[in-house]
């Protein structure tokens, strides 16, 4: 589930905070993970000299925030076990036999309530 | 919000700690009108209390610790609310109608007699109390069976409208009053008869309220007796009349009656008897009531304001207003609580100037500032001038008691109502009449391109009103002298300024809520929480995780789905967002990607034919090339494979063979001069020079001593070159086949011609150059003469020059 986490984040960190989005694949909305201030912002803006130092630990930092957004993301997406698509809690319903995507109980007429209504 | 909190907590100190008891106790107070005789008389009998006047009112002097003079009709509810635990009743006091017997001999007898005198009637005092005792009276006398307060006020306003009858009007030949007080008047040498009425009046007590046992000394009675007081057991000294079989004394459960029956009498007898006060506050209560709800109401009007407002500073001064007002009617509450009208309630009184004085002054800030952007600091240059004349204004009054410029009291009079305005207060009036003129001037000439008419006309009507107002109060109209002025004058600023935010003199946001119902763009205004305060129609709700993104960093653009991206800008407690559809831009770049690929694709397809047709073209021109070449050169490759096929039956070996030396040369080389021809290019005579100094080379094997000179330096065309290597060659194939040995050539150029002469060692007039050299000489305007010399023929080619020269 990481792993399909990790590959449908979108980067949208900038130098001063690290913050990653994955959009749900049934009802097209983006999820943002908590924005993680970078720890060395204000000082990588005022010293250029150390810019390679400052990059690397961005990098570090990056990795974890990564982590931490896959981690907050688990609990509020889900794998449709039919069609295998990343889906958001709004969009994935609890069935009686099987939970699975809004789009896939709708085409096999199963009935369920949302995750999160 | 710091400020309000501060000023609500000042309030409720203020409110708390005035409630402090502060139980000093050991007075003697007289707390009811008329009382203070009797007091006088107590003194004596009470030694440990000391004679007071009357500070707080009687139930604060009471639970103070004070003995206090009172009626019953004071003291039993006091009781019954636990506000004093001993009554002492002393002296019975009834009322009486009092006949200046000097002034009139009209019969009365009792109250209707008083209708059919035609005859004034006042009362004593205007006191609440007396009120009560009075009406009370008369209401049990009109009908003893069912006393009705009504019956009383219609008797009176028939009284009033008959013969006159008047609140504190000593002067009357007629008084209702107290039985007590009128013997004085007598004793004191007037001539009052002293009437009990015949239907029936009532004995009031009078007497000490204490939260403590008091212990009076005996002689009491004979002492009051003495005094002029009818005791509360029925005995009275002389001078009072002898039947008060009408007169009626309160029972213990007579009280409640009463207390419903003479409620509220002076209001009532304002408003029903005296017609005043008809749309105003007439006693106490509805004064600090009305007082109260204007406040809040002020208050509630702000909150409103506040919310509607646009800028800051606009809501700090319509803020600053109405804490003005709010305060303004506090003050006024506060003096109505003092009891005694002494120097402090006069300092209140001035004081409400601090807070009337400081509208019209913001109102001219607030006009002062309106037109131009918020936070500029300019504005409060040229608003220092009303500023200070408010502030000298307001010392002017507070110290008026020193110079009296601005209130001059009448000497003896009441400082309250007996007063008349000097210089100082016409000037300030001019002062802040002109501030509210210059507000009201430059509010309507900013706002003289409103269309709607009553924008200009109610702020205009509401401004004349409040001037007429004041006028007339300064004027003492009589409906406007009753009138409470804090209240009239807080009422009309917010009715006008209301009627101004309306009519749109000043910007205010109301119509917010149809702006964003009509707002094509998806915007919605968040609070602090990230709840939506405002939103347009059909915008969707953003999810909490995209709150937290835009809280973080608003500045950065996010999409909320592939089609929607929400751009953010903080805003005073909260943030503006509003979404772009990008459906439209995301349509067309995906018709411009499909666009490029297809073009990718056909430029691909473009490039192959272009290299198709590019080979196909190379291989086309190589064959022209080759075949040009072929053409050019297939007569001598023929004539040279004759010869070389003719080589082994030939008898002169070398000449042959020299010969297909001379023409595989002269091939090479015209295949090389080809070649240089279509390439575009030019020969230098010293590479030609070498061509033909290899042509005399391979002419020596024969036997052929050929020198050729040059002239100077020089580009030559191709086809001039060619056709001199040609001519060279052609001329060698002639000494051949003439055996001439020795052969001198000179080129050069003369003029714009180029001219190769031969002069060969025999006679040439023979030779005859190849057709096809002949004609290639022609189509270049050249010429080969022949000129006889002594010994020999010269053969001279005459060439135009083609190429540089650089001669």
């Amino acid at each position: 589930m990481m792993n399909l986490l990790s590959g449908h984040m979108e980067d949208w960190s900038t130098p001063q905070y690290f913050c990653f989005a994955i959009r749900c694949e049934v009802c097209g909305e983006f999820w943002y993970s908590s924005s993680i201030p970078f720890s060395k912002a204000a000082q990588a803006a005022d010293c250029l000299e150390k810019k390679e130092l400052y990059d690397a630990i961005y990098q570090r930092e990056k990795v974890r925030a990564k982590l931490a957004a896959g981690k907050e993301a688990r609990e509020l997406f889900s794998q449709c076990p039919i069609c295998g698509r990343l889906v958001c809690d709004s969009c994935f319903l609890i069935c009686d036999e099987i939970d699975m995507c809004r789009e896939c109980a709708c085409r096999m007429k199963e009935r369920g309530e949302p995750v999160m209504p | 919000m710091r400020m309000q909190y501060l000023l609500l907590f000042l309030l409720l100190c203020m409110l708390l700690t005035g409630c402090a008891a502060d139980l000093t106790g050991g007075y003697l107070i007289p707390a009811a009108e008329g009382s203070e005789e009797y007091v006088t008389t107590l003194n004596g009998y009470l030694s440990e209390y000391e004679t007071r006047n009357l500070k707080e009112n009687l139930y604060v002097e009471t639970a103070d610790g004070n003995a206090t003079a009172c009626f019953d009709v004071q003291a039993m509810p006091a009781i019954d609310h636990g506000v004093g635990r001993y009554w002492y009743s002393h002296v019975l006091a009834t009322v009486v109608i009092a006949v200046d017997r000097t002034r009139t001999d009209a019969v009365i007898t009792g109250w209707k007699s008083l209708t059919e005198s035609q005859i004034r009637v006042g009362m004593s005092s205007t006191s609440v109390i007396r009120n009560m005792l009075v009406i009370g009276a008369l209401s049990y006398g009109l009908n003893p069976a069912a006393p009705a307060k009504q019956d009383a006020l219609d008797f009176l306003e028939q009284l009033s409208r008959n013969g006159g009858f008047e609140l504190d009007e000593s002067d009357a030949p007629i008084l209702l009053c107290l039985d007590y007080e009128a013997a004085a008047w007598n004793r004191n040498g007037q001539n009052y008869e002293v009437i009990v009425p015949e239907e029936g009046t009532i004995s009031y007590r009078l007497g000490l309220l204490s939260d403590v046992p008091l212990t009076l000394e005996s002689g009491l009675d004979e002492s009051l007796l003495s005094a002029g007081f009818p005791l509360a057991s029925g005995e009275r000294p002389q001078g009072f009349p002898s039947n008060y079989q009408s007169a009626h004394t309160l029972r213990a459960e007579d009280y409640d009656w009463f207390l419903e029956l003479a409620g509220d009498s002076s209001r009532d007898l304002r408003r029903e008897v005296f017609h005043t006060r008809l749309y105003t506050t007439a006693d106490l209560r509805e004064h600090i009531l009305s007082a109260l709800l204007i406040a809040v109401v002020i208050l509630l009007w702000k909150g409103t304001v506040s919310h509607r407002m646009l800028r800051h500073d606009v809501q700090w001064i319509v803020g600053a207003m109405c804490w003005s007002m709010v305060g303004w009617l506090l003050l006024r509450l506060f003096k109505y609580q003092l009891f005694s009208e002494g120097i402090l309630c006069r300092i209140c009184w001035y004081g409400y100037y601090i807070f009337q004085l400081i509208l019209p002054v913001a109102l001219l800030c607030l006009t002062e500032i309106i037109d131009r952007p918020e936070g500029e600091r300019s504005p409060l240059r040229p608003l220092w001038p009303p500023f200070v004349f408010y502030v000298l204004s307001v010392i002017l009054v507070l110290t008026n008691d020193l110079h009296h410029m601005v209130f001059r009291f009448e000497p003896g009079g009441n400082w309250n109502s007996d007063y008349y305005y000097g210089p100082g207060y016409w000037i300030i009036m001019a002062g802040s009449l002109l501030a509210l003129v210059l507000a009201v001037g430059k509010l309507l000439c900013m706002g003289r391109r409103n269309t709607h008419w009553g924008g200009k006309i109610f702020p205009l009507l509401f401004c004349a009103g409040l001037l007429a107002y004041i006028i007339a109060y300064i004027c003492r109209v009589p409906l406007v002298w009753e009138s409470d002025l804090t209240v009239c004058i807080c009422i009309i600023s917010i009715l006008f300024f209301e009627t101004v935010l309306h009519s749109g003199l000043i910007p205010v946001n109301i119509q917010y809520k149809k702006l964003f119902t009509a707002a094509p763009v998806g915007l919605t205004l968040f609070d602090e929480k990230g709840r939506a305060v405002l939103s347009s129609c059909g915008t969707v709700p953003i999810s909490p995780s995209i709150w937290r993104r835009m809280h973080m960093d608003p500045h950065k653009p996010l999409l909320r789905d592939s089609d929607t991206q929400l751009h953010a800008i903080p805003v005073h407690n909260g943030m503006a967002v509003w979404q772009e559809d990008i459906s439209q831009l995301n349509r067309l770049k995906k018709e411009i990607q499909n666009v490029q690929s297809r073009l990718e694709a056909a430029n691909n397809l473009l490039q192959e034919e272009e290299e198709i047709k590019k080979r196909l073209m190379a291989a086309e021109t190589k064959r022209d090339l080759f075949e040009q070449l072929n053409c050019d050169i297939e007569h001598r490759i023929t004539a040279l494979s004759r010869e070389i096929e003719k080589l082994p039956e030939t008898g002169c070996p070398k000449g042959t063979t020299a010969y297909i030396a001379l023409c595989l040369c002269h091939i090479k080389r015209r295949c090389n001069l080809f070649f240089l021809d279509r390439q575009g290019e030019s020969l230098l005579r010293e590479e030609l020079s070498i061509y033909l100094n290899e042509l005399a080379e391979l002419a020596g094997y024969v036997g052929i001593q050929m020198l050729i000179r040059y002239g100077r330096a020089g580009a030559l065309d191709i086809r001039c070159a060619a056709l001199c290597y040609d001519y060279a060659f052609e001329t060698i194939l002639w000494m051949l086949k003439s055996n001439a040995s020795v052969l001198i050539g000179y080129m050069e150029s003369e003029g714009s011609n180029l001219i190769f002469r031969f002069l060969p060692g025999c006679d040439s007039r023979q030779w005859h150059y190849s057709e096809k050299f002949m004609a290639e000489i022609s189509a270049l305007g050249g010429e080969i003469t022949y000129k006889d010399l002594d010994d020999a023929v010269g053969i001279c080619m005459t060439l135009p020059l083609g190429g540089e020269n650089c001669d």
